[in-house]
C-alpha cells in the first residue's frame, strides 16, 4: 500500500507539469484542445493526490509501523478517530494535506469555469498548477510521507517496522485541533485562487470587472475559513497549552494572521473599485499580497527559522520556499508594472468625508497593522543578521502597537457605513452621529462609577457599544423605511431588508461579530489569577469565589495515566462548580500534558490549571484565570462565520411589486 | 500493488493528453471594449441604487442628493447609447456575414435547370417551370 501511495503521488509531478503546459500553451494558441486537455491534468492531479491520500490513510488506520510518519505520529493504543486525523498531526502528511486542498481546489475552479472565462482561464490553471508543481516537488522529493523506516546492518540498508509507533503528540488529541489544520489550510490555499484570477487578467490584459465577480465568493469563502481557522488555533491554545490565554503573538499565529489583515483589506477596498473604478493597482496589490503572505506562513511554519509552539522545525524545506516566494514576488510586481498604465483610476476621490475616504482610511490601518505584524514576527531574523543575536519583541510591543489600530478599525466600522458615497455634509454627520456618541460617553461615565479606570478598556468598550448602536440602527431604519413602503411587519421587512442585499447585510453581521469578540479581548484588561500549594481540605481563594480541594485522585487507561484534582468552587458559601484540572501521562510518547478544567459563562472563565507537585511531593500546585469575556471571542466567531455565510447567500429578488416611489431600492 | 499504482496514474496521464488528438478549434476572444462598457453599466446602476438607499436612510440631504442623481443618470444615459452604438456595429457586421453566407449558400446548393435556366430548390428533383428532370 506504502508504494501504491508513493507512486499515485510521484504521479502528480508529471501530471502538474502537464496541465502547466497545456495551459500556457492553450492560453497562447487559444486552442480548445489544450485548454481541454489543462482542465484534465486538473482533474486528473486531484485524483491521483485523492488515491494517494486514502493509501495513507490506508497505512495509518492499519498501524503499518514500517512507514516513519505512521510510527511517529500513531500507535496501536491510539483511538481510530486520532489516527484518521493524524494524517495532518505530523509536517509530512500535512505537507501532503496542502496540496491535495490545492488539486481540489484547481479541479473545482476548472469544473466551474468549463463553458465560460475561455480568455482567463488558461493562465488561471498555469498559476494554479504552477503552485501544485511546487507543493508536489516538496511532497515527493523533500517531505515524503510514505517514507519507510531504514537501519543501518552493516554496509546496507534494510527496512524494518517497528513494534509500536511513538503515538500522536498529546498536545493535539484535542477537537479544535483536529479542525484547525484543514480549516485554516483551507483560508490559506484558497488565495490561490483570486491571485491565479489576477494575475492572468494582468497577463491577458482583461483587467475589467470580470475577475474580481468571478472571484468574490471565493476571496470570502477563504477569509471566513482563514478567521474560523485562526480563532480555532486561538480555542486550542486556550484549552489545551493551560497558560491562561489564547493569543500570545506567536510567530505562527502571527503568519495567519497576516494574510488575513491583506484579504480583509481587499474586501473592503475592492467595494471603492467596483462603485468608483479606482484602487486597481492597489487591489491586484492586495490580492497577491495575500497569496504570497499565505505561502510565507506555510514557510514560516515549516522551516523552523523562527522558534514557535508550532516545532516543526529545520525540515530542509527552507531553501526551495524561499525560492519560489522570491521568484512569484519578483513575478508580480513585474507584471503589475508592465500593466501600470491600464490600471489608472476612472474617478478621483472627491471629499475627504465620504464611504470612498472611509474605505481608505481602513486600508491603510490594515496596512500598518499587517506591516507592524510582519516586523514584529520577523524582528527576530533581522535582529540576528544584524547583532548575531535573536532578539524576540515580546506580546507588549505587539499589543502596544495592535490595540490603537484594531480600535480605530473598530471605531471605523461604526463610523464608515454610515458616510455617503461621494460626499457627507456636515448636519448628516450630527444627525447620524449625535446618538451614539451621546450614549457612548454616558456608557464611559456609567463604567468610569463602577471602578474601572483603564483608558483604553474604556475606549473599546464605549466604541463597541457605539458600533452596536449604529449597526442595529441601520437595521431598524431600513425595516421602517421598506415596511411602510410595503406593508410588511418589522420582523419579516428585517428578513427580506437583508435578504435583497446579503452583502450589505452580511457585513453588518460581520461587523457586529467583530465588536463581540472586541468585547472578549478587551476582557484581558482585567484577568486575574491565584498560585496555591494544596492538599486534600484545603481552601484559596480568587476573587468573590472560594475553592475547596476536595480529593486528588489518580487513574490510568491503556493511553494514558493521569492525576486529578477535585476542586469545589463557590460563592458566598453557595456551591457554583466542580472543576477537576488534570494532568496525564502519555506512555507512548513519554509525554506529559495538562488537561485544564473551565467554568464558562458569558462574564467570564474560571479556568484551572493543575501544574504539578509541590517540592516535597505532598501537595499539588494549582493555579486558576479569572478571565472576563472570554466566551465572547468565541460567539463572535460564530456570529462571523454565520454573516460570512449570509453574505454569500444570492440576492432575493422582489417578488411582489414594491410601491414604485421608493425604486424598490430598501 | 505497485502496478496498480503505475497504471492508474499513467490511465489518468493519457486521458488529460486524450484531447490534444482531438479535432481542434480555436475560440474567439469576447470584444474588450464592449466588456467595460459592460462594466460601466453595472457600475453605475449600482452608483444610483447605492445614492437612492443613502437618501432613503437619511444620509444625504436633500440638495447634495437630486444633483448626483442626475449626473448618474446622465452617465447612464451616455454608456447605454455607446452600449447600443456597439451592438448595432456587431449587429450590421452579423448581418453583412450572414448575408455573405446566404450568397455562398445559394450558389452552392440552388439547383439551375439546364433546361430553361430557372433556379429550383436544392432537393428539387423536377425542374418546376418546365418539368425537366434534374439531375
Amino acid at each position: 500500500m506504502a508504494d501504491l501511495g508513493n507512486i499515485l503521488l510521484f504521479f502528480l509531478f508529471p501530471v502538474s507539469v502537464f496541465t502547466a503546459l497545456a495551459a500556457l500553451a492553450a492560453g497562447i494558441t487559444k486552442r480548445r484542445g489544450l485548454l481541454e486537455a489543462a482542465r484534465r491534468g486538473a482533474y486528473a492531479a486531484f485524483g491521483v493526490t485523492t488515491l494517494a491520500v486514502l493509501a495513507l490513510e490506508y497505512l495509518l488506520v492499519t498501524s503499518d509501523f514500517s512507514i516513519e510518519y505512521v510510527a511517529s505520529n500513531t500507535n496501536y493504543a491510539l483511538p481510530m478517530f486520532y489516527k484518521i486525523v493524524a494524517l495532518w498531526a505530523g509536517h509530512n502528511g500535512s505537507l501532503l494535506l496542502w496540496t491535495w486542498i490545492v488539486t481540489i481546489f484547481i479541479a473545482i475552479v476548472a469544473y466551474q469555469n468549463r463553458r465560460k472565462n475561455n480568455d482567463l482561464m488558461p493562465y488561471v490553471l498555469l498559476m494554479m498548477a504552477v503552485t501544485m508543481v511546487f507543493f508536489s516537488v516538496l511532497s515527493i522529493f523533500i517531505s515524503n510521507p510514505f517514507d519507510t523506516l531504514y537501519q543501518d546492518m552493516g554496509n546496507q540498508l534494510q527496512e524494518f517496522a517497528v513494534p509500536d509507533g511513538r503515538g500522536l503528540n498529546p498536545l493535539l488529541q484535542h477537537p479544535a485541533m483536529v479542525i484547525h489544520p484543514p480549516v485554516l489550510f483551507i483560508g490559506y490555499v484558497g488565495s490561490v485562487v483570486p491571485f491565479a484570477f489576477a494575475i492572468a487578467a494582468l497577463i491577458t490584459g482583461k483587467l475589467g470587472a470580470g475577475w474580481i465577480h468571478t472571484t468574490r465568493r471565493w476571496a470570502l469563502t477563504t477569509w471566513g475559513f482563514l478567521a474560523a481557522g485562526i480563532v480555532l488555533g486561538g480555542k486550542w491554545a486556550y484549552v489545551e497549552l493551560g497558560w491562561g490565554g489564547y493569543w500570545a503573538w506567536d510567530p505562527v499565529e502571527n503568519a495567519s494572521l497576516l494574510p488575513w489583515l491583506t484579504a480583509t483589506a481587499y474586501l473592503h477596498s475592492v467595494m471603492i473599485q467596483e462603485r468608483k473604478g479606482m484602487l486597481k493597482v492597489w487591489n491586484m496589490t492586495l490580492v497577491i499580497a495575500t497569496y504570497l503572505l499565505s505561502i510565507f506562513g506555510t514557510f514560516l511554519t515549516r522551516s523552523g527559522i523562527v522558534s514557535s509552539v508550532h516545532a516543526f522545525s529545520n525540515s530542509g524545506l527552507g531553501p526551495a520556499f524561499s525560492v519560489f516566494l522570491i521568484l512569484s514576488t519578483l513575478f508580480s510586481i513585474a507584471l503589475l508594472l508592465y500593466r501600470r498604465k491600464d490600471l489608472k483610476p476612472d474617478e478621483e476621490l472627491q471629499s475627504l468625508v465620504s464611504r470612498e475616504s472611509g474605505f481608505l482610511f481602513n486600508n491603510l490601518l490594515f496596512l500598518l497593522a499587517t506591516i507592524a505584524v510582519l516586523w514584529g514576527t520577523l524582528f527576530p531574523v533581522i535582529s540576528e543578521i544584524f547583532t548575531g543575536d535573536q532578539i524576540t519583541v515580546g506580546p507588549p510591543w505587539f499589543n502596544n502597537i495592535m490595540i490603537p489600530i484594531g480600535l480605530a478599525l473598530l471605531l471605523l466600522t461604526g463610523v464608515g457605513p454610515l458616510l455617503a458615497w461621494r460626499h457627507t455634509s456636515v448636519e448628516t454627520l450630527k444627525r447620524s452621529f449625535g446618538w451614539p456618541i451621546l450614549g457612548s460617553f454616558i456608557l464611559v461615565l456609567v463604567l468610569i462609577g463602577f471602578g474601572i479606570r483603564d483608558g483604553w478598556s474604556l475606549g473599546s468598550f464605549a466604541i463597541s457599544f457605539f458600533v452596536m448602536w449604529t449597526i442595529v440602527v441601520e437595521f431598524v431604519k431600513g425595516a421602517r423605511i421598506r415596511g411602510r413602503n410595503s406593508g410588511e411587519n418589522f420582523l419579516k421587512a428585517v428578513y427580506m431588508l437583508s435578504r435583497k442585499n446579503t452583502r450589505r447585510y452580511g457585513g453588518y453581521i460581520i461587523h457586529a461579530a467583530m465588536v463581540v469578540m472586541f468585547i472578549g479581548f478587551t476582557g484581558n484588561a482585567f484577568n486575574s489569577e491565584t498560585r496555591a500549594e494544596v492538599d486534600e481540605g484545603d481552601f484559596f481563594e480568587l476573587g468573590p469565589y472560594k475553592f475547596t480541594a476536595t480529593s486528588i485522585q489518580h487513574a490510568q487507561n491503556e493511553n494514558y495515566s493521569s492525576e486529578y484534582l477535585e476542586l469545589e468552587m463557590t460563592r458566598n458559601g453557595k456551591f457554583v462548580a466542580q472543576l477537576k484540572p488534570e494532568k496525564r501521562y502519555y506512555f507512548a510518547s513519554e509525554q506529559p500534558s495538562t488537561e485544564v478544567d473551565i467554568y464558562s459563562t458569558l462574564r467570564e472563565d474560571i479556568y484551572a490549571v493543575l501544574s504539578g507537585m509541590s517540592n516535597d511531593g505532598e501537595r499539588v500546585i494549582v493555579q486558576v484565570y479569572r478571565n472576563p469575556f472570554v466566551r465572547m471571542v468565541w460567539i463572535g466567531t460564530f456570529l462571523l462565520v454565520f454573516g460570512t455565510l449570509f453574505a454569500m447567500l444570492p440576492n432575493l429578488r422582489e417578488t411582489k411589486s414594491a410601491s414604485p416611489s421608493n425604486g424598490g431600492i430598501v | 500493488m505497485s502496478y496498480l499504482g503505475y497504471l492508474i496514474g499513467l490511465l489518468s496521464l493519457l486521458w488529460a493528453i486524450l484531447p490534444l488528438f482531438k479535432k481542434d478549434s480555436t475560440w474567439i476572444s469576447l470584444i474588450m471594449d464592449m466588456d467595460e462598457l459592460e462594466d460601466r453599466k453595472t457600475r453605475v446602476y449600482g452608483n444610483i441604487a447605492d445614492l437612492e438607499f443613502d437618501f432613503a436612510m437619511g444620509r444625504l440631504s436633500e440638495s447634495d442628493f437630486n444633483p448626483i442623481r442626475q449626473s448618474f443618470l446622465q452617465e447612464a444615459g451616455r454608456v447605454m447609447q455607446q452600449l447600443e452604438d456597439q451592438k448595432s456595429d456587431a449587429l450590421i457586421d452579423q448581418i453583412e456575414q450572414d448575408v455573405k453566407d446566404l450568397g455562398k449558400k445559394k450558389k452552392s446548393k440552388k439547383h439551375k435547370c439546364p433546361e430553361c435556366g430557372k433556379s429550383n430548390l436544392p432537393d428539387a428533383r423536377f425542374c418546376m417551370k418546365c418539368g425537366k428532370e434534374l439531375s
